[in-house]
């Protein structure tokens, strides 16, 4: 072997040739272009596109399914959460944290590693209850999916409410939370709820018994961590709080009837818009599909899941066994509607029921609508399907169908949240903001959509109080009575940051979101006329002072401007326009009740491109009857044994367990 | 509003105890004045309320009728709720009254349910309580009747829910999570301090007062037919507490909500398959394999282990994050057991009517609650040939002894307060400063003082303010008020 040897010059050291092999020459190095540089470097590393999706296992209804034979090849299905490159071990991401401790048996289960490269290969975790990591995989990717739902229907990133610190003699303030937490193991009862106070999600478990055993082992352990429907519920309740804090508030007999419905419909179709949790039912139920009867029963069975089977029975419709016997030929039986639904039902959980009840009559009617043309393709033209089990073509594209219809209902029930009023909410206050979003966001409805809803609601008793048709145009929210001069408002549009939008860090959009809001503030302070606050339904102050609303005396607060979001549509000619919230409140505190608040307010959409206020809903803070009502409301509500003793009301530091205890 | 800033009449008589240990005579002298208020003899029956606190105790007098000079004497209860300052100096103070009074003589003693302030001076003032010499009967209601199959039943969920409830206020004590043990302690005190003499020790001085053969011991079934002692001419009719699981457990004013009439029972289950299960001592309800669990204190500690103690424990560095930790969470459904527990011994309130001659009728309803009031409207007895219903008694109630210290839930208006169109005094034994000291702010309801007010004309008699100016044949003394009929 003969090594070449370079002498080095002087002063220089030899350059190092690294890599070549002895023996081989040296070939001249290669200029290379800046385009076969990045080639180069593209075939040294190619570069591995970033996944949108994780894929992950959940259980579809919930384990019980598993076990019984007829269901078990539905049990499992696959939600395609969105990619975090930023996942840690819990799972710990830019939304949620799940933190798996179990105060009651003193004792935190090992957080998942969903990075894991066995995990990531195999879709996550193999469904199972006796492995706490897979109920942190499963209430992880529930919530996401749930926030997925919300981020996509708004058009902007989702934030959690702020956590408000009380402190003894001073204003409130407020902080951001980043993350919702997810306790998968936290309560040992029959029992789930979202604390605002703790900003989390408290899964409990509990021993079957009874009968809520039945289809299970006596004495076995439920999870509610691994039921879809509960998690999907209750994230819900952490993502409208998100966006309307004082819908916790519960100032009539629809807000917290409004939490729960709302909770309800978004878990209930979300669920819907999984084709898996659609294909074996609709298979199975071949002939009833003119009657739509097994959607309904779906429904019911999610009502089981979450524990409000009662509720929504009685609102959609019940199983009925014949009465001459066999249990077996038990039917379907949809639940005619009544006017007097919405009147009758006073219970929170009932009423939410009826909105449930309505809107999915509304989801029922659309599908309807849209798949008479398959039936008939399928049929010949008949419309009328022969004996015997139908093809699995028609079961997919029914499925999909019913899958399509469930995200549109769920995109048009989230995106009325930015037009309802900032507090006090009635259901019919809420048709109206289904109604005013979905014509922003689809101005021809071609499909009747909006004509389902309004159909749905009237059909159940529940009207807006204000308008005189129930027609959709009549229905659509009003411009204020006094409009707010353009000029001015040019003004202040152009002193705000309006750039929240999906791709924004969630807290630089906190912080612009409070700093528009203070901007706003100040101009409508300094800018805006008495008269054009009154017809706002506001009074401007600088200062608390003494005011009387009708008889009853009082201290009126200055206005609070709540919160500046922007909200995203396509216009009629198809540009997309931007439009802004802007919700202001105002609160009031009587006299001689303590701890009694009485809060007026008003929501604007203000388009962003012409500054013209499109829309204002308004509840005026100086409404005597309002008051009355809102006292006489707070006294009924007073019963309870808390009330026996407590002056304060029960459940002010968590409204949710108390709401969700008494279902169990 | 009306309770603002009073001082207890109460606080007034414990701080001026020295003088009134040789002032009862005066007491007694102004219920002679009481007495001579009406023409010897003609009265009907006289009632004292004794204004300890916030506790019953009443002591009911009725002229004789065979020529006896002493009248026939009924005591209601003897108690003060746990908290108030020098309690047995106080129901001492009572006892002796009432010993001095009766001349150690009591016909007819009644327990009328369960509860630190109504049975405290039994074992608090236990000397006092000896000198009552002779006890002609005593009365209880059947829910302490040992031979009673649904006594023992409820008396053993009793028993352990309130074991548990006292574990869980240790765990929420020692997390530091003083709002909620606060509240759940407030509640759990009813039936006596954690140590020390308890409710059921009250119970067995009274029992014990049967002890000698001369006495007798009754457990009340209002389907019993009504009694008239000898030597009376009144007749004691037997209300409530009703034979009747359901009824029973029927402790809410919203008779159409079905929703907490399931709360009222499923509550007790719901606790001890749930929380209640980690509360024994050995707690074999875990959910998941021994081969999951990281125990707490191995996840507080070790090296190796950080996520726990940086995302959930946080120590050290000032735990920004503590306020979202759920220590106690999970034993939130302690205080609404509680609650429920305490409204299910109320309701076991034995409530008694006492009709006088000419029908007119004197109420005392304990603590009753909406199933014992809502169980009188079936009931019904045969007197003299004639019927006698619940609803009759209402009707002809002139005196009223208000419901579990004037709360919201324990007068109902309809079929209860409305009914009475002919009432002319009540009492209310509450003290509402030291309601607000246990946090108890709506104890008593306003608007059902208010509502008091106009049926009784004005003549409600509250333990902690002066009578109204209006009454001038109540006799009031700094221990007690007295009316005569």
């Amino acid at each position: 072997m003969q090594r070449i040897l370079v002498k080095p010059a002087p002063g220089h050291p030899a350059p190092q040739q690294v890599g070549v092999p002895a023996g081989v020459p040296a070939s001249p190095p290669r200029r290379l272009n800046a385009i076969q540089q990045l080639h180069l470097e593209h075939a040294v590393s190619p570069r591995v596109p970033t996944p949108a999706y994780r894929p992950l296992r959940v259980y579809a209804y919930d384990p019980a399914l598993g076990a019984k034979l007829d269901t078990v090849d539905i049990n499992e299905a696959t939600l395609d959460v969105r990619w975090e490159s930023e996942l840690k071990p819990g799972p710990i991401g830019e939304y949620i944290e799940v933190i798996d401790v179990d105060p009651a048996s003193q004792c935190c289960y090992a957080p998942v590693d969903l990075n894991h490269p066995h995990i990531l290969t195999k879709s996550g975790l193999t469904p199972s209850e006796a492995s706490p990591q897979f109920h942190q995989q499963m209430a992880y990717a529930v919530a996401m999916k749930t926030i997925e739902h919300f981020e996509m229907a708004l058009g902007r990133v989702a934030l959690w409410a702020p956590r408000e610190i009380h402190r003894e003699g001073k204003e409130t303030t407020s902080e951001y939370v980043d993350r919702l937490r997810i306790y998968p193991h936290a309560l040992r009862a029959k029992n789930a709820y979202y604390s605002p106070e703790h900003k989390a999600l408290l899964l409990g478990y509990f021993t079957a018994s009874g009968s809520d055993a039945e289809g299970l082992m006596q004495g076995s352990v439920v999870f509610t961590a691994v039921s879809h429907d509960i998690v999907a519920h209750e994230t819900t309740h952490a993502l409208l709080d998100g966006v309307h804090r004082r819908f916790r508030e519960a100032t009539n007999p629809d807000v917290f009837a409004f939490h729960e419905g709302f909770a309800d419909i978004i878990a209930l179709f979300q669920h819907f818009t999984l084709p898996e949790a659609l294909k074996h039912q609709i298979a199975a139920t071949r002939g009833d599909l003119e009657k739509q009867n097994l959607l309904g029963q779906l429904a019911v069975q999610f009502g089981a899941a979450t524990g409000r089977y009662g509720a929504l029975r009685d609102y959609i419709g019940t199983v009925k066994a014949p009465t001459d016997g066999n249990p077996k030929d038990a039917k379907w039986v949809r639940r005619e509607p009544k006017p007097t639904d919405y009147a009758n039902a006073t219970e929170p959980h009932d009423r939410g029921a009826v909105l449930v009840a309505a809107v999915f009559d509304a989801f029922l009617q659309i599908y309807k609508r849209r798949t008479t043309d398959l039936l008939r393709l399928a049929t010949g033209g008949t419309g009328v399907l022969p004996e015997g089990d139908i093809s699995t073509d028609l079961v997919d594209r029914l499925a999909r169908e019913a899958s399509k219809v469930a995200g549109h209902v769920l995109n048009m029930c989230i995106r009325a949240l930015d037009y309802c009023p900032p507090v006090d909410i009635f259901f019919g206050e809420y048709l109206r903001a289904l109604i005013t979003a979905d014509t922003d966001l689809v101005p021809y409805d071609k499909l009747g959509y909006r004509t389902a809803f309004i159909e749905a609601f009237r059909s159940r008793g529940i009207y807006p109080s204000d308008v005189k048709h129930l027609s959709p145009r009549s229905l659509i929210w009003e411009p204020p009575p006094l409009p707010l001069r353009q000029g001015k408002v040019r003004e202040v549009l152009k002193k705000l940051s309006t750039g929240w939008d999906m791709n924004s860090k969630r807290r630089d959009a906190y912080c612009s979101s409070r700093k528009n809001a203070q901007i706003f503030w100040q101009w409508l302070m300094k800018q805006v006329s008495d008269d054009e606050m009154a017809a706002l339904g506001l009074r401007r102050i600088r200062k608390p002072e003494p005011f009387k609303i009708g008889n009853q005396e009082g201290e009126l607060r200055a206005i609070e401007v709540h919160s500046v979001r922007p909200v995203r549509r396509v216009g009629p000619d198809g540009n997309i326009r931007s439009d802004l919230v802007v919700e202001i409140t105002q609160t009031f505190r009587p006299s001689g009740m303590p701890g009694r608040r009485f809060r007026g307010g008003c929501t604007l959409l203000i388009d962003l491109a012409t500054a013209e206020v499109r829309y204002m809903v308004r509840k005026k803070i100086d409404s005597p009857n309002r008051l009355a009502e809102q006292i006489q409301f707070g006294i009924d509500g007073s019963d309870g044994l808390h009330g026996n003793y407590f002056a304060d009301p029960a459940g002010v530091r968590e409204p949710f367990a108390l709401m969700h205890h008494v279902h169990g | 509003m009306a309770r603002t800033a009073k001082k207890t009449v109460a606080e007034k008589a414990a701080a001026k105890r020295a003088p009134r240990r040789s002032g009862t005579a005066q007491g007694g002298a102004a219920v002679a004045a009481g007495a001579a208020a009406t023409p010897a003899g003609s009265y009907r029956a006289r009632v004292r309320m004794y204004r300890q606190g916030l506790g019953d105790c009443f002591l009911v007098s009725l002229p004789r009728t065979d020529g006896g000079t002493r009248p026939f004497y009924v005591m209601i209860d003897c108690g003060v709720v746990l908290g108030t300052p020098n309690p047995g100096a106080i129901m001492k103070q009572v006892l002796d009254s009432i010993v001095q009074e009766t001349g150690g003589a009591i016909d007819l003693l009644i327990a009328t349910h369960e509860h630190w302030d109504h049975l405290s001076g039994f074992v608090q003032a236990k000397d006092s309580f000896d000198k009552l010499t002779k006890v002609g009967q005593v009365w209880l209601a059947w829910t302490e009747d040992p031979a009673d199959e649904l006594t023992r039943k409820l008396k053993a969920e009793k028993g352990q829910a309130l074991a548990a409830l006292r574990m869980g206020l240790n765990q929420m004590q020692a997390a530091g999570d003083s709002d909620s043990a606060t509240e759940l302690n407030g509640i759990l005190e009813f039936f006596g301090a954690v140590s020390g003499p308890t409710t059921a020790d009250a119970l067995n001085n009274v029992r014990a007062k049967t002890a000698n053969a001369s006495a007798k011991l009754r457990y009340c079934l209002p389907t019993d037919p009504p009694v008239q002692p000898t030597g009376t001419n009144a007749r004691f009719y037997v209300l409530g507490p009703p034979h009747d699981e359901k009824m029973l457990r029927k402790i809410n004013p919203s008779t159409g909500n079905k929703e907490t009439y399931g709360l009222a029972l499923d509550s007790f289950r719901l606790f001890m398959n749930g929380a209640g299960t980690a509360l024994n001592d050995d707690d074999d309800e875990h959910p998941f394999d021994e081969q999951c669990e990281i125990p707490f204190s191995y996840a507080q500690t070790a090296p190796e282990l950080g996520f726990f103690r940086q995302h959930y424990w946080q120590p050290g560095q000032g735990a920004p994050d503590a306020w979202r930790r759920i220590d106690t969470d999970w034993l939130g459904g302690a205080s609404d057991l509680a609650l429920q527990l305490d409204s299910l011994t109320n309701n076991t309130s034995l409530v008694i009517a006492i009709e006088l001659p000419g029908g007119d009728v004197l109420l005392f309803a304990a603590d009753a609650q909406v199933g014992n009031w809502l169980s009188w409207q079936d009931r019904s007895w045969t007197v003299d040939g004639k019927t006698v219903t619940g609803p009759d008694l209402l009707k002809n109630a002139i005196f009223y002894k208000v419901g579990h210290h004037g709360s919201h839930n324990a007068t109902p208006r309809a079929q209860g307060l409305e009914e009475m169109v002919r009432l002319r005094v009540a009492m209310i034994p509450v003290d509402h400063d030291m309601a607000v000291k246990k946090r108890w702010g709506k104890m008593p309801l306003d608007e059902l003082v208010t509502a008091l007010g106009q049926r009784a004309k004005g003549c409600v008699l509250r333990v902690d303010q002066p009578k109204p100016p209006t009454q001038e044949n109540v006799v009031e003394d700094k221990l007690f008020f007295e009316v005569t009929f």
